[in-house]
C-alpha cells in the first residue's frame, strides 16, 4: 500500500486539499504522517515504542476500561477507555494483543478534550484488549480479556 | 457435519420429539399457553421485554447490544429505504396509503379473497409488479431497506394479528405445524431450540425465544453488515440445521410468519433491530 | 465521493460527548478473497480529527482493525452553540467532514 507523501507538494489534490482549502489543516498538521511503523508492528511493545518512545507502562486502576467478557461478534467489539479521572491525559492507544498487528488506534488530546474514547474494534480470537494512556508524561495501562467465539446459528 | 453435531450435543437434543397429529388448536389458547410457559420458565422477565430477543438472557450481551443500538448501523439502510419509497411514491401510496407509520402493523394478515397469508414484503413486491415495476429481490437489498424504513416509522405500535375465520385459523395451524415438526439431518424442530431451549447456548449463541421473534425485523445482523428480511433468516437457519429451506415468500414461510407474528401479539414493533 | 458521517452530541456542564457513526468498509488489506487467493485491497480510514470552533481537540490515527462502519465517541470541552467538526481521510485519499452545532 503506497502512502501518498504529503512532503512532495501534493497538497493541491485529493483529500488533504479539501481540508487545507477549508483552512482547517495547516501544512504542519498535514505533514504529520500516519504512523506506519506503529501500525505494522507485530508485537505490542514495538508498537508502543513507535507511538510513545517507550513500552513500559504501569498498570493503573484509574483507567476505566470497558469491554465485553464474551464478544458477541469479534468483528464489532465495543471498547470504551475512560481516563477522565486522571489528570494531564495526552493520549490513549488501544491494542488487541493477538491481532497480527496489535495497535488498533491512537488518540491525541489537546487541552480542549477529555481523556476518553469509545469505539468498536476487530478481534479475531480470544485475547486481551489493552488500553495505554499517556498522562503527565508517563505511560499507564489497563487490560482485560475478551473471549471471542464462533457462533452456532447463522444464516 | 462436525460443527452441527456439536450444536446438537450441547443442546442435549433427543431426536424423538414429533407431533403425531396435524395441528388444529385454538390460536388464542395456544398463544396464552406459550406466554404462560415462558412466564414459568423465566419469572423475572417481563413479557414485553421478549421483543429484545436473546439479549434478555445475558447482561453482558444486552450491554453490547445497547452499545450498538445507541448509534445503530442500520440508519443508512433506513435512509436508503426512504429514498426508494419516495422514488416510487405514487405507486406505493396507491397500495398502502400515505401514512408510512401505519403500514407495518397491518402485516402479516390473512387475505380472505385469496385465502393466503400476505406479508409486508410480499405486498410491497405485488404493489410493484401490479404497477409494471420490477420487483425487488426477496432477502436483502432494497426490499429489506424499504421494510426497515416502514418498521422504523411504526416503532412502538403493537403487533396485532387477527384470526377471524376458518381460513386464518388453518393458516395459523399450518404455520404451527411447521414450527413443531422436526426436520433435516439433525431432526430439529424450531420449537426444540426456540421454545424448549430458549435462553440456552448453541455454541456461543443464546437461543432466542419465539415470543418476540418477529418484532424487530428486518434485522441488521452484525454478521451480514446489512438488513435482511425474516424469510432470509428462516432460510439461513434451516440451512444451518441441515434442512432444505422452504421457498422465500412461499406458502410455508408465510404461514410460519403468520403463526410467529400471532404469538408475538401485544409486543411492540421495534424494527429494524440490531443483532449479532 | 465523500465519506458519510453522522454526528450526535449534547453539551452538559461544559462537556459534550460527541458520537459519530461513519459509513466505511474499513478493509484492512489482510482479509483474503477466497476466490482469487489475493487479499482485498486495503481501504480504511486512517486519520480522524475533531475540532471545536475551529480549534483541534482530538487527533487520532486508525488502522484497518477498527470495525467496519465505525463508531467513535469522544468528550470535548464545549457548550451549547459551539460547533464541533469532524474531518477524516482514508488511505486511498477519500475524505469526509461533518459539523454539529451543539444543543
Amino acid at each position: 500500500m503506497k502512502r501518498r507523501s504529503f512532503l512532495k507538494g501534493t497538497l493541491a489534490t485529493g483529500a488533504a486539499a479539501v481540508a487545507v482549502n477549508a483552512g482547517l489543516l495547516t501544512p504542519s498538521t498535514v505533514l504529520a504522517e500516519w504512523n506506519k511503523n506503529a501500525f505494522s508492528a507485530k508485537k505490542a511493545d514495538d508498537a508502543l515504542n513507535s507511538v510513545f518512545g517507550s513500552a513500559s507502562a504501569t498498570a493503573s486502576g484509574d483507567i476505566k476500561l470497558k469491554a465485553p467478557a464474551i464478544a458477541e461478534n469479534g468483528a464489532v467489539t465495543p471498547v470504551t477507555v475512560d481516563a477522565t479521572g486522571m489528570s494531564g491525559v495526552e493520549s490513549i492507544a488501544i491494542m488487541a494483543s493477538k491481532n497480527p498487528m496489535p495497535l488498533v488506534c491512537t488518540y491525541d488530546f489537546s487541552s480542549s478534550a477529555l481523556g476518553y474514547v469509545s469505539t468498536r474494534i476487530k478481534m479475531g480470537e480470544t485475547m486481551n484488549v489493552i488500553a495505554v494512556v499517556k498522562a503527565g508524561g508517563k505511560l499507564f495501562k489497563a487490560e482485560q480479556e475478551v473471549k471471542v467465539t464462533i457462533g452456532g446459528c447463522g444464516g | 457435519m462436525k460443527k452441527t453435531l456439536l450444536i446438537a450435543l450441547t443442546l442435549g437434543v433427543s431426536v424423538g420429539a414429533t407431533s403425531a397429529m396435524a395441528s388444529n388448536v385454538d390460536p388464542e389458547t395456544d398463544r396464552q399457553q406459550m406466554i404462560d410457559y415462558f412466564k414459568a420458565k423465566s419469572p423475572n422477565i417481563k413479557i414485553e421485554d421478549y421483543a429484545n430477543g436473546a439479549y434478555i438472557y445475558s447482561a453482558d450481551k444486552y450491554a453490547q447490544w445497547e452499545a450498538a443500538e445507541e448509534f445503530p448501523p442500520y440508519l443508512d439502510a433506513v435512509d436508503a429505504g426512504e429514498a426508494a419509497w419516495n422514488k416510487d411514491k405514487a405507486v406505493f401510496e396507491k397500495c398502502f396509503g400515505s401514512d408510512v407509520s401505519k403500514i407495518r402493523p397491518k402485516y402479516p394478515y390473512f387475505d380472505e379473497a385469496t385465502q393466503q397469508v400476505v406479508t409486508l414484503e410480499g405486498a410491497i413486491n405485488k404493489c410493484r409488479t401490479d404497477a409494471g415495476l420490477k420487483p425487488y429481490k426477496w432477502k436483502k437489498g432494497t426490499l429489506a431497506d424499504v421494510s426497515g424504513y416502514l418498521a422504523y416509522n411504526a416503532r412502538g405500535q403493537k403487533i396485532d394479528v387477527k384470526i377471524d375465520s376458518e381460513g386464518a385459523k388453518k393458516a395459523f395451524n399450518a404455520g404451527r405445524e411447521i414450527y413443531i415438526t422436526p426436520r433435516g439431518q439433525l431432526n430439529l424442530s424450531c420449537a426444540k431450540c426456540h421454545t424448549y431451549n430458549a435462553g440456552r447456548l448453541a455454541r456461543s449463541n443464546i437461543l432466542s425465544p419465539n415470543v418476540g421473534h418477529t418484532t424487530h425485523f428486518p434485522v441488521f445482523r452484525a454478521k451480514w453488515q446489512n438488513l435482511g428480511t425474516l424469510h432470509r433468516r428462516y432460510d439461513g437457519c434451516m440451512k444451518n440445521m441441515r434442512a432444505t429451506p422452504f421457498k422465500t415468500q412461499g406458502e410455508e414461510f408465510r404461514n410460519l410468519e403468520f403463526f410467529e407474528a400471532y404469538m408475538s401479539n401485544g409486543l411492540e414493533i421495534n424494527g429494524p433491530g440490531y443483532r449479532e | 465521493m465523500s465519506i458519510k458521517i453522522r454526528m450526535r452530541g449534547k453539551s452538559k456542564g461544559g462537556v459534550a460527548e460527541v458520537k459519530a457513526l461513519i459509513k466505511h468498509p474499513m478493509e484492512s488489506g489482510v482479509r483474503m478473497n477466497k476466490k482469487t487467493g489475493k487479499p482485498y485491497p486495503a481501504k480504511f480510514i486512517d486519520t480522524v480529527k475533531v475540532l471545536v470552533n475551529g480549534t483541534e481537540a482530538v487527533n487520532s490515527q486508525w488502522s484497518g482493525a477498527v470495525s467496519a462502519n465505525p463508531y467513535m465517541a469522544v468528550q470535548v470541552k464545549a457548550n451549547a452553540g459551539d460547533e464541533v467538526k469532524i474531518v477524516l481521510t482514508d488511505n486511498t485519499g477519500e475524505a469526509g467532514e461533518d459539523t454539529l452545532k451543539l444543543k
